[in-house]
C-alpha cells in the first residue's frame, strides 16, 4: 500500500548524508511522491552549487535514477512544484526544463521560494507508477 | 482540516493553534512543530487514518536557517520509514514560524 | 502491486485561459492521472481577454477561482471535487481578504488548503493550484 522507494545511489540516501528525516520517495495509490530533489551529486552526497541551469541538470539526472528505480521516468510526471530561489530566473529555468520534460509535460507551478544551502532550485515531483 | 478524496487523505497545512480552542500558539520553531505534528496525529487518527500511513509531506519554514530545529522535533514523530518531504523558507501568516501539510493514505 | 495509471493533459474550453499555450510555456493547465486531476498554479486572467488583471486582490482571487472552476468543468470535474489548494500570495497581509473570497467559492466541506507568501511573477496579486478528483 505504502512502498518506500530507497535512494538508488548512495548520495541520493539525505537521511544518511544530511539527518533529513525523509524517504527518497513513496509510492501509494499508483503516484509516486518524490521528496524535493537538490542538487547534489548522486554517488558522494556533496553539494552541487552552481548557476541554476547546472543545478537543474544535476536535480533533473538524479530525478531520472530515482524515477527509473521505482519504474517511472520523467515522461511519467504528473505534477511539478518548481522551486526557484528568486523569480527572474523563471526564463533559465524553462529553457532548461524543456530538455528533460518533452513529452506531455505535466502540471507545473513555480514557486520563489528560499531553498536550503542556498540552492537556486529545488524539484518537487508526483509521477505516475 | 482533512479531506478524502480516493485513496488519501489531504490535510491542510496546519499552524501551531490548540486544535480544540483555536488559540494560537506561538513559540519557538521546535515548540510550534511539536504542537503542530501533535495536531496532525491528531487529525489523521480521527480520520481513521495515522503518521504512519503520511505519504508526503511539505513544510514551510519562515526561515530555513530553522530547519534542523524544525527536523529535530519532526524526527521524533514519524516513524521509519519516514514519508517523503519537500521543505522550503516562505512568508507565513500571521508570524507563524512553520507549517505543515501532508498527504495520507486513508 | 502498482497499478499503471493513465495519465491525460486537460485543457480549458476557453482557450484564453490556457496560459500554457500562450506563453509557450512547458506544462499543461492541467493532467488527469487515474482518479486524480492536478492543475498548473493559476494567475488572474480576464476570461474575456485573456489579459491579466490587476485589481485589488479580492477581484484577482475572484477571478483566478472563477478560472479554476471553468478549468476543473472542462475536464468533467468540479469544484466540490477539489480535495488539495495551495494559494500563493504576493503580499501575506492580503490572507484575510483572499479568504472571505474563497469562502464564496468553497462554502460547504471545503477542501483541505496550505496559504503562505513568496515573490510571484509578473505582478501577480495571487497564484493558486489544485488537485481534484476527476469527474
Amino acid at each position: 500500500m505504502r512502498e518506500v522507494i530507497a535512494a538508488p545511489l548512495p548520495g541520493l540516501d539525505l537521511r544518511q548524508h544530511y539527518g533529513h528525516h525523509q524517504s527518497p520517495a513513496i509510492r501509494a495509490g499508483g503516484l509516486i511522491f518524490c521528496s524535493g530533489m537538490l542538487p547534489i551529486d548522486a554517488q558522494t552526497g556533496e553539494r552541487c552549487h552552481g548557476t541554476l541551469t547546472s543545478e537543474a541538470h544535476v536535480i533533473f539526472r538524479n530525478l531520472k535514477l530515482l524515477l527509473a528505480s521505482a519504474g517511472s521516468s520523467l515522461d511519467r510526471l504528473v505534477q511539478v512544484h518548481a522551486l526557484i530561489y528568486d523569480s527572474i530566473e523563471y526564463d533559465v529555468l524553462n529553457r532548461v526544463y524543456r530538455q528533460y520534460v518533452v513529452n506531455g509535460p505535466p502540471a507545473r507551478s513555480v514557486w520563489t521560494a528560499q531553498i536550503e544551502a542556498g540552492f537556486k532550485i529545488e524539484l518537487d515531483v508526483v509521477a505516475a507508477a | 482540516m482533512a479531506v478524502r478524496g480516493g485513496d488519501f487523505i489531504f490535510v491542510s497545512g496546519l499552524t501551531a493553534i490548540d486544535l480544540r480552542t483555536g488559540e494560537r500558539m506561538c513559540g519557538t520553531t521546535a515548540s510550534e512543530t511539536r504542537q503542530v505534528l501533535d495536531n496532525l496525529r491528531q487529525l489523521l487518527e480521527a480520520a481513521g487514518s495515522s503518521l504512519e500511513r503520511v505519504v508526503k509531506v511539505n513544510a514551510l519554514l519562515h526561515s530555513m536557517l530553522e530547519a534542523s530545529n524544525m527536523n529535530e522535533v519532526y524526527v521524533r514523530f514519524f516513524p521509519d520509514p519516514p514519508p517523503a518531504r519537500t521543505v522550503c523558507g516562505a512568508k507565513l501568516p500571521d508570524g507563524c514560524k512553520v507549517i505543515i501539510e501532508c498527504t495520507a493514505l486513508a | 502491486m502498482s497499478k499503471s495509471l493513465e495519465c491525460t493533459a486537460i485543457a480549458p474550453k476557453n482557450p484564453l485561459l490556457n496560459a500554457s499555450r500562450a506563453g509557450n510555456l512547458p506544462h499543461v493547465p492541467g493532467i488527469r492521472a487515474g482518479d486524480y486531476i492536478f492543475l498548473s498554479g493559476m494567475v488572474p486572467i480576464d476570461p474575456a481577454t485573456g489579459e491579466r488583471s490587476h485589481g485589488p486582490i479580492a477581484e484577482q482571487v475572484r477571478i483566478t477561482l472563477s478560472n479554476m472552476r471553468h478549468m476543473l468543468e472542462s475536464a468533467g470535474s468540479s469544484l466540490d471535487r477539489v480535495v488539495r489548494v495551495h494559494v500563493v500570495l504576493a503580499d501575506i497581509s492580503h490572507m484575510a481578504e483572499m479568504d472571505r473570497v474563497y469562502r464564496e467559492f468553497f462554502p460547504v466541506d471545503p477542501p483541505a488548503r496550505t496559504a503562505w507568501s513568496m515573490q510571484l511573477r509578473f505582478g501577480n496579486g495571487c497564484e493558486i493550484e489544485c488537485v481534484a478528483l476527476a469527474g
